[in-house]
């Protein structure tokens, strides 16, 4: 059976989605953390309480680390290191090479490791992948998540990975079919597909928020629909023929997204090496609701028949 | 201070002969290769989507560019950098991994310097296949701090070319903490680390999206229509003396699928700027002499006005 996770990412508050009754039979693992921005992470001091909530609530803890620059980069070692030191059992989600080889190194990666999906692509996180692909006769491959590569398999699981995030978009899915034969857990967000992570974020600008003092200010998303491209100089209006979602975004701190409608058949058939994610900054969404439900009806009914 | 060099794009022999004319130190392009309808090795798709001009050139013209670089001191580098790729083969007949190295060998044959690589899974496939030569790690692997760099090391690289946004002081403090050649963007940026952006463009698409994250948006909420993704910085220019500063080996600019015209005065004025910074000239007296030898309103107007500065503010950066 699959798992559900619920990434928290203002982890200020974890113990109100623990206590509430909606996600009480639902979800197994709960993640802190964030794919994109440094400032979301705890604190060492924090994590050990935040991991203990989550386990004492019979919940899998799981950690979400950005990419980072040298100035931060010490605050990921001290969070995986102290949790090395508790002992704590918990996953880890990776998405900086730098941080995967020196953890390796200092011999603190915990036994579960993702690879994040800001390392792991495809080409379907373009909103208009189909028309870059539509003339290439092997499109199902060009598609297909950029770690299920055979040579980048063996040379991670030698750096301790164990399994992938991603988006879970339709046409990527052979790819995720091929790296659960060789063993590798996928962790598939639901609903949400990260398009693409900045450095100097778009979202503080915006707001006008100054860097490290923006977390609270940062944890909901800003809808935009393109309306005018740019060939850098000028601009005209994007006159396409196309679906007008394929031009909605949502910024959420230096990462933006998209939406992405959900499908039911992709929860069935799903075994026990697949988690689903799903975000606490969606939670407004109808379409969360709907995610839920459909977990519950594919899985928990099932059992209790 | 060392003298920087300027690393300039080329698509045609005609662009390679307009880029060392102007004074680029080194050059990067690519070749027609049997790969895909649109897509190709080189990180571009054939075509602008601009103006259809190609971004990649025959191989016998190659060939000739790269004869044309060393005859005048010029090194050239292969881009071999595409980021998103894998060894499936669903269909049994992509043999996209046996091309690629393939590709590679052409242009080792071709007399390039170095081939630049974007995917960690060809810089391993290529090793595997015992190709040790010079590599550039392309922006696309994402080193935004000094242990990616040490990680890339391990597999024998020579450059690296780092992501954008970056202050000063961390690209010296970089250039100090390792022994590779670094590279930074001179001209042009992108709002999102390159290998992590879906916002494709330039890749002769039906759909118009031009630059996406130069692109106005509506804001759903209020309405707004702005250009809330763009976050890019462009220009290094005043800052060159600090940038030659750093100790970096060279700047990149970008433009495969531009004017030829266009990328080669963006390059003399560089080449300019870093002579004149030479001599001992001022920033402030370089300028003057630029304004003064060419048209450089556009320039002011594009750049200077909309404070679109490389490394010079560094707000809003994480």
């Amino acid at each position: 059976m699959a798992k559900l996770e619920l990434h928290v990412r203002n982890y200020k508050l974890l113990y109100k989605y623990i206590t509430e009754d909606y996600f009480k039979y639902e979800i197994d693992i709960i993640s802190v953390g964030d794919e994109g921005c440094i400032f979301h992470m705890p604190s060492s001091k924090e994590i050990i309480s935040i991991f203990n909530t989550i386990i004492n609530a019979g919940l899998q803890p799981k950690l979400i680390t950005p990419k980072v620059v040298d100035i931060h980069f010490e605050k990921i070692m001290d969070l995986l290191q102290t949790l090395v030191n508790n002992h704590l059992d918990y996953q880890l989600v990776i998405n900086d090479f730098g941080v995967l080889y020196e953890a390796y190194n200092r011999k603190i990666l915990p036994s579960q490791v993702f690879v994040g999906r800001s390392l792991s692509r495809t080409l379907e996180d373009t909103p208009w992948h189909f028309l870059l692909l539509e003339n290439e006769e092997f499109s199902d491959d060009m598609i297909s998540n950029t770690m299920a590569d055979y040579s980048k398999y063996k040379f991670l699981k030698n750096y301790g990975i164990t399994g992938i995030e991603t988006s879970l978009l339709p046409e990527a899915m052979r790819g995720l079919a091929r790296i659960q034969k060789w063993g590798w857990k996928i962790n598939c967000h639901l609903a949400n597909c990260a398009v693409a992570f900045a450095r100097k974020c778009a979202y503080a600008k915006h707001k006008n928020l100054e860097i490290g003092n923006c977390v609270n200010h940062c944890h909901e998303s800003i809808d935009i629909t393109m309306s005018q491209y740019s060939n850098g100089i000028d601009y005209q209006p994007c006159h396409n023929q196309l679906d007008k979602k394929l031009l909605d975004f949502n910024l959420l701190g230096n990462v933006l997204y998209r939406r992405i409608e959900m499908q039911e058949e992709w929860l069935i058939d799903a075994d026990e090496n697949i988690t689903f994610v799903i975000h606490d900054y969606d939670l407004e969404k109808s379409d969360l609701e709907h995610i839920i439900n459909t977990f519950r009806r594919t899985y928990h009914e099932e059992i209790t028949n | 201070m060392k003298k920087l060099l300027i690393k300039a794009p080329i698509n045609s022999i005609y662009s390679t002969e307009l880029q060392i004319e102007s004074g680029a130190g080194e050059l990067y392009g690519g070749f027609e290769f049997d790969y895909g309808h649109s897509m190709t090795f080189s990180g571009r798709a054939k075509k602008s989507c601009f103006d259809n001009r190609k971004t990649i050139m025959p191989y016998q013209d190659f060939e000739t560019a790269v004869r044309i670089a060393h005859d005048n001191g010029v090194k050239v580098e292969l881009v071999a950098n595409l980021p998103h790729f894998n060894d499936c083969n669903f269909s049994g007949n992509n043999d996209g991994d046996k091309k690629y190295i393939e590709y590679i060998k052409m242009g080792i044959d071709a007399g390039v310097d170095r081939v630049i690589v974007g995917d960690l899974g060809n810089l391993i496939r290529l090793r595997a296949a015992g190709i040790n030569f010079p590599v550039t790690a392309s922006t696309f692997l994402t080193c935004l701090n000094k242990k990616t760099i040490k990680f890339l090391e391990e597999m024998h690289i020579e450059k690296v070319v780092l992501p954008h946004t970056f202050s000063l002081e961390e690209i010296t403090e970089i250039v100090t903490d390792t022994k590779i050649k670094v590279e930074i963007f001179g001209h042009f940026g992108c709002s999102f680390l390159e290998s992590t952006c879906g916002l494709l463009h330039v890749n002769d698409e039906r759909l118009q999206t031009g630059i996406p994250c130069r692109a106005k948006f509506i804001i759903q909420s209020s309405g707004e229509e702005i250009s809330i993704l763009d976050v890019n910085e462009d220009c290094s220019l005043c800052l060159l003396d600090e940038v030659m500063k750093t100790g970096v080996e060279s700047i990149k600019t970008i433009g495969r699928d531009l004017d030829p015209m266009f990328m080669a005065a963006i390059t003399a004025v560089y080449a300019k700027t870093i002579d004149y910074i030479l001599e001992g000239k001022s920033i402030q007296e370089i300028l003057e002499i630029i304004s003064d030898e060419m048209d450089f309103g556009m320039w002011e107007n594009t750049f200077c006005k909309e404070k679109r500065c490389k490394y010079m503010w560094n707000n809003y950066i994480i």
